[in-house]
């Protein structure tokens, strides 16, 4: 059972690991503030307060129940 | 002897797996691991201080029929963060805020013992938290204590909150953990005006997430969540209408759900930049708890430049739809051990877009200076509706 899921991720991360490296010259369109995957602070707290309080969980997209920043 | 072996062979396989992702997290050219929030050199500010005033507003054209949830609200807020040394950050926000609630809601005569279910038209809340941020071992550590407190008429919460992420690993793939813990002191008034003993909230919350980009244009991020919460998790102020054989409301009783919860959730966003400044995204998000409640939804957003001078626009359109808890029950005849009529809790399709605009205004005193505005709104399946919007300065250096 052991060697079957370490064989798998074996297989899984060296398909990851055959993906394009991307150099630090290619690097400038996802860094840029368009890419990352959580918006501007303060517009965050807008949408939390009106999204997030109108439904049964506490926040979305990995937004923290805790009041902490969980967002990757 | 080859079965003896075989042990072996699995222990060289997992130092295998270690070993390749610990080359991946070598960033490669000499390029550090990136900020505590990115696995790129993405820009992060030594500090920043904004002022933001919001604006919502909220209409009622179905829900509960025994509770008018149109509401008015108006705040300020303040959000702010600088570096006290070279790895600790604080961090502190403030929010004044306004609400309104719309008149008072006649009850039917039917019911024994109520006539109003609005105490109080208008109210001021007051939101305060205090942290810091400690980065170790060059940032792969985070570590972020503080303190918050909320104020409001008929609630009070104050406690304490601690947060710790760790990357695991950096390059291309970042494997990140977080925690988050609360614990909240709570003191509230029951919907009839009697206090409740004081009591309490603990929260943790972990993620586990995965981001990999997989070219120079495409990132994607999964992330796994688990929330667990125990304590006073039903609203006091929240009640729940008792009816008849004839469908008339007769009774108001307390709203009793149980004192723990766990929900699961799955985050999946990507991300595609066709030039620097555009970017494309989708997320996807779902959750169950073991109250019975599911939660799914979609965002379909775009980020691009507008105008000159670095202006931004995005827009973002957000479809959920919630399955309610098995607690949910709209026209009860007997009080049940856990109910409540909390309309947040029940099932709809909740559809909101939104649109968000920032323009740099350049360097000012040693500070880059930023407009940022926003407009959004929601509208839920069960009639419930808001608009809404900000607008606010901040500067960061």
């Amino acid at each position: 059972m052991t060697k079957g899921w370490a064989w798998s991720l074996l297989v899984a991360v060296s398909v990851l690991e055959g993906c394009a490296t991307t150099r630090f010259h290619e690097r400038e369109r996802l860094a840029d503030r368009a890419a990352a995957f959580d918006q501007d602070r303060q517009i965050l707290y807008l949408r939390d307060k009106i999204e997030a309080a109108r439904e049964g969980g506490f926040g979305c997209f990995g937004g923290s129940a805790a009041g902490g920043c969980g967002c990757e | 002897m080859l079965s003896q072996l075989l042990p072996l062979v699995d222990l060289l396989v997992l130092l295998l797996l270690v070993g390749m992702l610990s080359r991946s997290a070598l960033a490669d050219e000499g390029v550090p691991l990136g900020g505590p929030l990115s696995p790129f050199v993405l820009h992060q500010p030594d500090g920043f201080v904004a002022i933001d005033l919001l604006v919502f507003s909220q209409w009622d054209d179905g829900g509960d029929p025994l509770v008018d949830e149109g509401f008015r609200y108006e705040a300020l807020r303040l959000d702010f963060q600088f570096k006290a040394a070279d790895p600790v950050s604080v961090r502190g926000t403030a929010v004044v805020a306004y609400l309104q609630n719309d008149p008072l809601l006649v009850l039917p005569s039917t019911i024994a013992n109520a006539h109003v279910t609005s105490a109080s038209t208008d109210f001021v809340t007051l939101d305060a938290s205090l942290g810091t941020d400690i980065l170790l071992d060059g940032g792969k550590w985070i570590i972020s204590p503080g303190l918050f407190y909320h104020h409001q008429w008929a609630y009070l919460a104050a406690g304490l909150d601690l947060d710790v992420r760790r990357i695991l690993a950096g390059g291309d793939t970042t494997l990140r953990m977080t925690y988050n813990g609360r614990y909240a002191f709570v003191r509230q008034v029951n919907w009839d005006g009697s206090p409740v003993i004081d009591d309490h909230r603990i929260t943790n919350n972990a993620i586990l997430g995965w981001t990999q980009v997989l070219s120079p244009h495409l990132i994607t991020n999964v992330s796994f969540q688990y929330t667990n919460q125990a304590g006073l998790l039903s609203s006091t102020l929240q009640f729940v209408g008792l009816y008849n054989a004839a469908g008339q409301p007769v009774l108001l009783v307390d709203e009793v759900l149980p004192r723990i919860r766990n929900r699961w959730q799955l985050n999946l966003r990507t991300r595609y930049t066709t030039f620097v400044g555009t970017s494309y995204g989708l997320d996807l998000s779902g959750y169950a708890d073991d109250w019975g409640l599911v939660n799914v939804a979609i965002e379909p957003n775009v980020e691009t430049p507008i105008f000159r001078g670095g202006a931004r626009l995005r827009l973002w359109y957000r479809v959920s739809d919630q399955k309610g808890t098995r607690y949910f029950t709209a026209t009860p005849q007997t009080a049940q051990p856990y109910m409540t009529q909390n309309s947040n809790l029940g099932s709809f399709v909740n559809q909101s877009p939104g649109l968000a605009l920032l323009i740099p205004l350049g360097g000012r005193a040693k500070g880059e200076w930023m407009l940022r505005s926003s407009l959004l709104g929601f509208y839920r399946s069960d009639g419930i509706f808001g608009v809404g919007g900000s607008l606010g300065f901040s500067v960061e250096w």
